[in-house]
């Protein structure tokens, strides 16, 4: 305490920090745990500031696209708790469920829902995206629901973007976390993910959780819709470089 | 490890623990206050190209920590009234802090709380703490002022019991 205090408050001031000094703390967490929930925070804000927050872009972008329906008002945006945007509109999104506020969850993911896919945050920082993909495959607004939830990818139609040197699979380091539709194996494709063959790729129906935390720094999600098959290829590529092709690449890397 | 990373580590380890007892010590909770001090450390974190250079950066992660609590605290104060000693003594017995005290401390208005933990337990001068704040120092040093009366008061009546004995 300086002399700008009142002189009788000195005992009990340091009562006051003498009692601090008598409170048991924990082992401090490890730095690694705490700098991935700060990159994910950092993502999650990346995302907003680029211009997901409006619903006018969304709308702007759902009509460019060509997408059927209308957007609601606040379709595709960080709306507060109790927002809803639904209607006839071919994209709903709905408030985080409650409890899914807390420290370290997403501050307002909620659920995006379209034709193709559902996209719900989940309360610890993960998200859960149901593909149904009935409908054509819109990669800007899957690209878009996902830079709302704080996930960095590219997506695209009927291109499909590597890096060399590939980071390593998504499915193999916990980034993407598959459950397959029941009835698999599904035509052949490799979509069982084993420890010594990842996935791949989705298809309709697939469960997938995404950990945006486990994103490795310096890279991002990608996907490439495939119209011919209804099929979601996915790996992680170093946004400043990677190539692109119309040819799919070898399925699965460990 | 990059220049930030490591002066962020650097941070990090030094800061952790008095923050954390600072939050504890206004929250009466250490899982709570583990949690949310944790989470001010990730958004620290996130924002380290601009908090490296603030002038209190532990006041930053105090302050931000007790907000992502606040609304746990309104939800808990509306289920439960805060005015028996039996919560704090129950919730101190966890930190190891004075059940008196802390049940002073918790009955204190939010602001003159904050106040206390900025000026007392971190130690920031009345201009610090005033503009970590957002308010004028005279403000800061009258919600000082009170909070200081609030606290000797509510913890006089034990003191003198004792002494009595």
């Amino acid at each position: 305490m300086s002399d700008d205090d009142y002189p009788d408050d000195s005992v009990l001031t340091q009562q006051l920090r003498d009692s601090l000094s008598h409170v048991a703390t924990s082992e401090r967490p490890p730095l690694a745990q705490i700098t991935s929930r700060g990159r994910a925070h950092h993502r999650r804000r990346l995302a907003a500031l680029a211009g997901f927050g409006g619903a006018g872009v969304a709308a702007g972008t759902a009509l460019a696209l060509g997408l059927t329906g209308a957007l609601s008002t606040g379709a595709l945006s960080t709306s507060g708790p109790g927002a809803h945007a639904g209607g006839a509109g071919t994209t709903r999104t709905t408030a985080a469920p409650a409890g899914s506020t807390g420290a370290g969850s997403k501050a307002s993911a909620g659920t995006i829902q379209t034709a193709a896919f559902t996209l719900t945050g989940n309360a610890n920082g993960t998200d859960t995206l149901v593909l149904t993909m009935k409908q054509v495959f819109d990669p800007a607004v899957f690209q878009q629901a996902l830079a709302q939830h704080g996930i960095p990818a590219l997506v695209k139609t009927g291109e499909f973007c590597t890096s060399s040197p590939a980071p390593a699979n998504p499915a193999a380091i916990g980034v993407l976390s598959i459950q397959l539709p029941a009835g698999l194996p599904h035509k052949g494709k490799a979509m069982v993910a084993t420890s010594a063959q990842p996935s791949s790729e989705l298809i309709a129906d697939t469960k997938t959780v995404i950990d945006p935390a486990r994103i490795p720094t310096g890279t991002e999600l990608f996907f490439g819709y495939s119209s011919s098959g209804h099929a979601l290829f996915f790996d992680l590529i170093y946004p400043g470089s990677y190539s692109c092709s119309s040819d799919k690449p070898p399925m699965s890397r460990g | 490890m990059s220049q930030d990373e490591a002066e962020f580590a650097g941070f990090f380890a030094a800061s952790w623990e008095p923050c954390l007892r600072a939050v504890a010590a206004s929250t009466g909770n250490m899982t709570l206050a583990e949690e949310q001090t944790a989470e001010a450390f990730a958004r620290a974190w996130a924002s380290w190209h601009k908090l490296s250079r603030h002038p209190a950066p532990r006041a930053w992660v105090v302050r931000t920590a007790l907000n992502a609590g606040a609304s746990w605290w309104r939800r808990r104060s509306k289920e439960t009234a805060l005015t028996g000693d039996d919560i704090a003594a129950a919730d101190s017995q966890g930190i190891g802090l004075d059940s008196a005290l802390l049940t002073a401390l918790r009955r204190l208005p939010a602001r003159q709380r904050e106040v206390i933990v900025l000026r007392v337990f971190l130690d920031l001068d009345i201009d610090t703490t005033a503009r970590q704040l957002g308010i004028a120092p005279g403000t800061v040093r009258a919600h000082l002022s009170r909070a200081m009366t609030a606290l000797r008061n509510e913890l006089a009546p034990a003191t003198t019991s004792e002494i009595e004995r």
